[in-house]
Parts: structure tokens; sequence; C-alpha cells
């Protein structure tokens, strides 16, 4: 029942993501072919700048311009792409499941764990894809802008120390899944609880968000100031050892910190995920109260 | 026979108000009842509970026996007062959507509906006018071979010839191990078809009784009796 | 045929009517095979039980017999049948005495104006 759930969730969400995926491929190869024309060394720049007379860099103020203006409107469209991709995934919610198609939803013979769990692995996979997706293509553009060539070479200083930068690596992308997957489901428990505190379903998820929001920081920001805690006594030996002058002691801080913040954000997600899990579920079983 | 709806002592209070008070009722199988009251008297309420889509503020209600959930779901078909697909889908989406998740639903007998109201299977659910759109989850509905139909208002707003339409389909779809509960205010036009009827008034049932032994005793039709018992 | 109904009387008594009315003129023939319950029901528009149960009662009465797989069949026997066309009969001329009593006209009266309407085509 599981995987029709997910067939349906993603029959009915894929043309719109799709849609705003090639949008951003769009505006991003439109920077491609604009930016570095403005600030570049290469051919298609200098050709440009030899016929029409204009020297690269400060003395075109046209060509410099519109460079800017596309690399802005690329963050801000890659920026707007995740925003996008999660305010979908949250209406989405709302509107199958706490609109007038959750009669129909709520009277096929699913149980209600199936529901929340079908929309929230969709959801946090394209969250994950648009994220993934913005990525590609700052990659794609380091390359044009041929700065992809630095960035692999501290990454391959760093593990040539024996820093495990694949481990780092993979931590964050952990996190960052976690953290979508965190994310939503407080958005699912504030629209769950929402009738009951208004009786307006929107009014009282604004609300109870906002509620949820302020739980979330204080519980987030007490397990981080744990796990400082705990690894800060290893700092302070470290830092008065050595001078954090050499690469493996800054290889060493670095490692702590990303534990203190990753490790502590694994946890926040977790707890916080699990109990708006627990908590929406138990607010559709025994509390929905559809229009 | 079986009884495929009981409440007991079923309460739903919303805040300080009482939708459903100390109700007490059992339905058999094989019958087609109709559930009348005015607005307010907690019609649509008693569908909801025994749909799931309620939960009961005390008291019991069961369908075949088993208490609202999973199970129950599989065996009641419910048609809401309202459209309730995604408006996107494609009305051959719906019908997908109904194979996969009823396994007594009829996919053929659904087409053959469809095709009868000439109702284009690749059309856009909202595209399609409102009365459409009404008789076709009629016919999703009354094309699974469900122990317990629960139609909210069916014939409310639509013209004569639809409502015509709901009605046969109804008959037509009758069979012995199948209860159908018709909820609604437009009494003269369904009394025909009906076995019961059930009057709730304010939260309570009022009153259960056949439609040809009211007819015998008060030698008045229900609709009649109706406007009696619930005059403003 | 036809189905029209009334308000104030049980349904499963006005089908039983209307159905030996239609014995009786020969809509449906001697020892011909009835359509299912189903079907009448959707003609007449009503409820599948409330026909099924006139259809019972008139069964009672010996005018309709069934045969496990084939179904029901009107009776073959005449004098059912004539009986009860006797019945129709008299209940319709019962009906037009009330009629006319109830505009003043007293049966003997009735009964002549009756012969005379005989007369005019």
């Amino acid at each position: 029942m599981l995987g029709k759930l997910i067939k349906y969730e993603f029959k009915a969400t894929a043309k719109l993501f799709l849609l705003a995926y090639v949008a951003l491929a769009v505006v991003a190869l439109l920077n491609l072919v604009l930016f570095p024309l403005a600030v570049g060394d290469n051919p298609v720049g200098e050709t440009l700048r030899a016929g029409t007379g204009i020297v690269p860099g400060g003395d075109s103020a046209v060509l410099n311009v519109a460079g800017v203006l596309t690399m802005v409107l690329y963050v801000l469209s890659a920026i707007g792409l995740i925003v996008v991709t999660f305010v979908v995934v949250i209406i989405r919610f709302y509107r199958n499941l706490l609109g007038d198609e959750g009669y129909l939803m709520f009277t096929l013979p699913v149980t209600i764990s199936r529901q929340i769990l079908s929309k929230l692995i969709v959801g946090t996979l394209w969250t994950v894809c648009s994220i993934a997706i913005v990525f590609v293509t700052f990659l794609v553009l380091l390359i044009r802008l041929d700065a992809l060539e630095a960035v692999n070479d501290t990454l391959r200083t760093l593990s040539e120390t024996g820093y495990p930068v694949g481990l780092w690596i993979a931590s964050i992308v952990f996190t960052i899944i976690l953290s979508a997957l965190s994310g939503i489901l407080q958005f699912y428990a504030a629209m769950a609880v929402g009738p009951r505190i208004t009786d307006s379903r929107l009014g009282g998820s604004i609300v109870a968000y906002i509620v949820i929001y302020i739980i979330t920081q204080v519980v987030t920001f007490a397990i981080l100031l744990i796990f400082a805690l705990i690894s800060n006594l290893e700092l302070f030996a470290q830092s008065a050892a050595e001078n954090l002058t050499s690469v493996s002691a800054q290889a060493q801080l670095f490692d702590s910190v990303g534990f203190v913040i990753l490790g502590s954000s694994v946890v926040s997600c977790v707890a916080i995920g699990t109990a708006c899990y627990i908590f929406t579920h138990r607010m559709l079983k025994r509390n929905l109260n559809l229009g | 026979m079986a009884n495929i709806l009981e409440c007991t002592n079923l309460v739903k209070r919303f805040g300080h108000f009482h939708a459903i008070a100390d109700l007490n009722l059992t339905l058999e199988t094989g019958k087609v009842v109709g559930l009348l009251g005015p607005n307010g008297s907690g019609k649509t309420t008693l569908i909801k509970l025994a749909n799931g889509l309620l939960t009961p503020t005390s008291g019991e209600i069961r369908i075949d026996g088993n208490p609202p959930g999973i199970e129950t779901k599989r065996v009641v078909s419910y048609l809401p007062d309202k459209t309730y697909f995604d408006q996107w889908l494609k009305v051959r989406d719906c019908l997908a959507l109904f194979a996969d998740f009823y396994e007594d639903f009829d996919l053929a007998k659904a087409r053959d509906m469809l095709v009868s109201l000439k109702i284009d299977e690749g059309a856009a659910f909202r595209t399609l006018s409102k009365g459409t759109k009404e008789k076709m989850q009629l016919v999703l509905v009354m094309s699974r071979a469900a122990k317990l139909y629960l139609l909210d208002e069916p014939i409310g707003g639509v013209d004569p010839a639809v409502r015509d339409y709901i009605l046969n389909t109804i008959i037509r779809n009758y069979n012995e191990e199948g209860t159908v509960v018709i909820s609604t205010h437009l009494i003269y036009d369904i009394e025909k078809i009906l076995d019961e009827v059930i009057f709730l008034k304010e939260g309570l049932v009022e009153r259960v009784a056949s439609v040809d032994d009211i007819r015998e005793k008060e030698q008045k039709s229900v609709d009649e009796v109706f406007r009696e018992v619930f005059r403003c | 045929m036809k189905w029209q109904f009334n308000d104030q009387r049980p349904i499963y008594a006005q089908l039983m009517e209307q159905i030996q009315f239609g014995i009786v003129t020969g809509e449906y023939p001697h020892g011909s095979n009835m359509p299912s319950v189903r079907a009448l029901a959707l003609e007449a528009e009503v409820n599948p039980n409330t026909m099924q149960k006139a259809l019972s009662e008139l069964e009672t009465q010996g005018l309709f017999y069934t045969r496990r797989t084939a179904g029901r069949f009107v009776t073959e026997d005449e004098k059912v049948v004539r009986k009860l066309r006797e019945q129709l009969a008299e209940k319709t001329i019962r009906a037009f005495f009330e009629g006319m009593e109830r505009l003043g006209i007293s049966k003997k009266e009735a009964a002549g104006m009756l012969e005379a309407a005989k007369e005019v085509k």
C-alpha cells in the first residue's frame, strides 16, 4: 500500500518540480554564457572584446553589469528553487490530506502512518533533489569559471593529510537529508494541529508552526551546547598543547567543530523529527476535522 | 441477518455542541435506508463517524462488527457531498486509483457506466461540469461491491434527470449483501426506493421505521410525516 | 407498463394492485415468465425489496408460481384470473358509487345515469 501511495505522490507532483528544475537549468545556462563573457579569459569573451574594442574587466560597464546581474539572478533562482520546492511539498500535504481531497485519502483502506510516510518520503526526495541540482549547476558554473581546479586541490591536500574528506562530505549530505525530513515534519505537525487552535485551519497552523519553531530552536540550541561542552574539553587541551599552525592541528579543530555542528544537527533532527511525526500521527488519527 | 451498522450510546461533541447525542441504532444488511433530518441534525456527522473521518467522543460505533479502521474502510463505500478528487487528475486516473486501493472495485462496470453517461475517460476532472463530476463520483462509489454504502446528499443540487439517474443506479446496484444509507432532505424524490427511514433530530434518533409501515399507519407519505415532525 | 403511485398508501400494496391489473389486462400473459425482481423494480423505480414483497404476496394469492431455476411465472389457472377480474371490477364499481355518493347522487340515480351513458358513443 505504501508503494502505491508513493507512486501516486510522484505522479501528482512530478510535473511541477521538473518544470522548476528546467527553469533553473535555463537560468544557469544563461549565466554560463554571459558571466564569463564579461569577466573571464576565454575565447568567446576575447573575440567579443576584440571585435567591439571593449577591454576586459572594468572598462565595459554594460557587460560587467550584465554579468553580475545574471550571477545574482542565478543565485536567486537557486535559492528560489529550493524554497519553492519546500513550499510545494508543504502545500501538497495541506491540500491533499487536509483539504477536500482528504475525504478521499482518509477513507482509503490505508493506515495513517502510510499516508504521512508517503508524503514525507516523496517530499524529502524532491527537496534533497532540488539541493542536489543547485549543487550540480554550481559545479558546472565553477568548471566554466576555471575555479574547480582550486577546489579540487584543496580537497586533495586535505585528504592527503589523512583527513577523512569523503566521510565529511557524506556526513554533510546525511545531515542535509535529515534536516529536510525534520523541517518538513515540523510543518506537517503544525498543519495537523491547526484546527484545534483556531477555527481557521490556516490561521491555527501558522500559530502552531511559530510555537513549534520556537521549541525547535530551543532544543537545537540546547543539544548544540551539550555537544560543544563534550568536545570543548578536548579542544582546549589541543590548543594548549599546539599552536594550531600545522595543517593536522587545523584539520582537527575543523573536525571538532564539524563534529559539534553536524553531530548536534543529526541528534536534533532525529529528536524533533520523531516528536513531530508522532504528534502529527496522533492529531490525524484522533482529531481529524476536515472542512 | 447480520447487522452492518451498530451504534451504542454514541456521542460526538464539538466543543459544547453535541452533534450526536447518545445515539443507538442498528442497521441490517440488504436494505436501502434513508437518513433524514434537517440541516444540523447530525446526518453528516453520523456518516463521518461510520467511515472513520471522525472519532466518537464516547460510545461505540461498529461496522460489520469492527470499530472504524482499515478493515471497515475496505468494506465501506463513501460518497461525500463534495468533489474529492485532485482536480488535475484525469478520469481514468481516478478509475486507476479506485482499482488500486479497493479490491472490491469492478473496473469494467465503472467503465460501462461512464460510457453510457458519455464521460470521456481522458478528460481532466476539473474540466467536467459540476453535475458530471457528481455522476462520476457516484459511478465509482457504486462500482464497488461494498457492504455499506454511505451517500451524503447525493441528489441535492442536481437536476431531475441526474436525480433519476442516481436513483436508478442505486436500484440497479442493489445487492442483498450491501446496505445503502442515503442522507438527504429531499425525501419526496427518494421515498419509493427506500426500505426504511431513520429520522434524526438534534443528534438523536427520533424514529426508525419502514416506509410501508409509516404509510400504512399514518396514511401519509414519509415526506408529509417528516414535515410534521420537523415543523419549524 | 406505466407505474403510478399515490402518497398515502404503502407502496407494496400499490405495486400489487398494478401487477394484478397487468395480469388481468393481459400485459403479463398467462403462463408467461415475469421479468426479474430487479428489472421490475427498476422499471417502477422502487426498492427491489418492496417489489419482492409485492410479488411474494401475489404468489401467496396464487397469481404466480416459481420454478426454481426458471423464475417466476404467471398462473395458467383461468379460474384464478377470472376471479381476480371480478374482484377488480367490483372495486372499480364501488369506487364509482362512492364518488357519485359524494356528489349527492343516490345509487339508484347513479345506476340510471349509467344506463343512459351506455347508449352514448
